[in-house]
């Protein structure tokens, strides 16, 4: 199907259709009166059968949706306009299905989504239960679980067990977000959980909202969990703890293990990253002081790919001095992409003496591999003057004496 | 008429010739190799948008079918990430490259009010693929 031209803009990046459907779907919105602001159904309406549904009632699917036209607003009571407001939000939400793809439909998606919870949250929820299995069924379970967990946590956590919409992803979401408002809820209701994959990303995705305000206990709390549910837990704790005080959280992650582990590996790589970005010379300290292992490899390996754009000659020294094979290849050429992308100039005037320095012959075809890609004729010079067919950068030439 | 008991033995004879003629299926060497299985371990919300990406990915191993089959060696080759919409495969980093179990890592920016699907999948040093495994990423606060 061709795009037109003006479906195609984006305004303040978000494609244009989006922005006409949600603010067609907002003037419908504002034409039928809030529920809350109506009064209360007299008792005759109940007589009449004039109610609204059940919140249970099964309501959300998109054929109900097309069948129940929006209402005109009316000065009738409470239920009608409720019902209106229903059917419009849901008229709106299959405009965006029918019309909108990918993140562009989920953007629109997300402001109905919330509507709808604060109308009417077990419809919401069995509405995008029911979709088809896919991505975009957990793209819409997570969307109603971000803005139904923000409202009433307890209700939404209720729901997700039985819905068949739990999985790590919906499971991370929902914990996630309620450990933002009460941990020790959202710690009780993941020990709940009986898979032990929704099980241990439930509790990763709370150390991550917990230790973003409370590390200390939030580490405390890692600590004390299974062993397969730790290490996720720790990794999310020093990710969140590493993005304010580094190098507690490197301090934290060496105190557990006396010995190097593992299953740690991403804890460390993570508070190095962040560390890196913040205080690179602290980093390369504190590798140093590390004795030999797996995973000091890994570190360096992660801090030399970290350090690449701002201190490149020593991501280099790094990268180049790592034990294993495949990591040093890696990571050297690694290196090289993240300082070529950073500086261009500055990586094609210096890598010639850098290659000097790469007695492996491994190491220097990676970095043409790479170049291979990105910059084909430069790749050719340094070839050349890696074989001292041409004087490299800066060189003196005899033809310029 | 003939009776069944004469045409028994031609019936017999006919049944042993067919069966000769026919071809025995020789088992041919297979070989199953799931790939390595993807765990996620970054929680779905990113605080401020950038972050790492980790997980673990760990290999069986594969094994060749027929009599005698064997299980050939567990190792997790390259770990391969992509974001929803784009066609690119990248590399994630791997803390221990060929070992049968390791962690991953990449380093990704976060922007938009719902954030990005990323899928992710192995490779091991048989060729074997897993699984793919996708999450959409959201920035926190």
């Amino acid at each position: 199907m061709k795009i037109p031209a003006f479906a195609r803009r984006r305004v303040a990046g978000i494609p244009l259709p989006s922005i006409l459907i949600a603010a067609a779907v907002l003037i419908a919105l504002r034409s039928v009166p809030p529920s809350s602001k109506k009064p209360a159904a007299p008792p005759a309406a109940a007589a009449t059968g004039d109610v609204a549904p059940s919140p249970d009632a099964p309501t959300g699917s998109p054929a109900a949706a097309q069948a129940v036209p929006p209402q005109p607003a009316s000065s009738d009571p409470k239920p009608a306009s409720s019902e209106a407001r229903r059917a419009s939000l849901k008229a709106a939400i299959q405009e965006i299905l029918s019309t909108l793809q990918g993140d562009a439909r989920l953007e629109s998606l997300s402001p109905l989504l919330a509507e709808w919870v604060q109308l009417d949250a077990p419809a919401a929820a069995a509405w995008a239960a029911a979709l088809p299995a896919g991505s975009f069924r957990s793209d819409a379970v997570g969307e109603l679980l971000l803005h139904w967990t923000a409202a009433d946590p307890e209700k939404a956590a209720a729901w997700l067990p039985g819905s068949g919409s739990l999985d790590p992803e919906s499971a991370s979401v929902l914990a996630g977000k309620w450990a933002t408002s009460d941990p020790a809820k959202a710690v009780s209701w993941a020990a709940s959980l009986s898979n032990p994959a929704d099980r241990t990303a439930a509790r990763a995705a709370i150390a991550s909202s917990w230790a973003a305000r409370d590390p200390l206990n939030a580490a405390a709390w890692a600590q004390s969990l299974d062993p397969a549910d730790f290490p996720a837990a720790a990794t999310a704790v020093a990710d969140a703890w590493a993005r304010s005080a580094p190098a507690r959280a490197a301090a934290w992650i060496a105190s557990l293990s006396p010995e190097p582990n593992p299953a740690l590996e991403a804890a460390a790589g993570t508070v190095v990253q962040h560390w890196t970005e913040q205080n690179p010379g602290a980093v390369s300290q504190w590798l140093n002081a590390m004795p030999d292992s797996p995973q000091k490899d890994s570190a360096a390996s992660l801090f030399a790919l970290a350090a690449a754009p701002v201190a490149p000659t020593d991501a280099m020294l790094w990268a180049s001095n790592l034990t294993d094979d495949t990591l040093r290849r890696d990571t050297v050429a690694g290196v090289c992409e993240r300082w070529y992308d950073a500086a261009p100039d500055e990586f094609k005037a210096q890598i010639p003496a850098q290659l000097d320095l790469l007695e492996e012959s491994a190491l220097r075809h990676g970095i043409y591999e790479m170049l291979y890609e990105k910059d084909p004729e430069f790749r050719l010079t340094l070839l050349k003057i890696a074989d001292g067919d041409i004087p490299p950068p800066g060189a003196d030439s005899p033809d310029a004496q | 008429m003939t009776s069944i008991s004469k045409l028994l033995p031609v019936l017999i004879l006919a049944g042993i010739s067919a069966a000769s003629a026919q071809t025995i299926p020789t088992p041919t060497p297979t070989v199953t190799d799931a790939g390595p299985v993807i765990t996620l371990t970054t929680p779905a919300s990113i605080p401020g948008g950038k972050g790492i990406i980790s997980g673990t990915a760990k290999d069986a191993g594969g094994s060749t079918g027929g009599t005698g089959g064997t299980t050939t060696t567990a190792g997790v080759k390259e770990v391969l990430y992509q974001f929803e919409g784009e066609t690119k495969w990248r590399k994630a980093k791997l803390a221990l490259p060929n070992k049968a179990e390791t962690t991953f890592f990449f380093d990704v920016k976060i922007n938009g009010s719902v954030g990005r699907r990323i899928f992710i999948r192995g490779v091991d040093i048989q060729h074997g693929e897993g699984d793919i495994v996708g999450r959409r990423f959201r920035k926190g606060s």
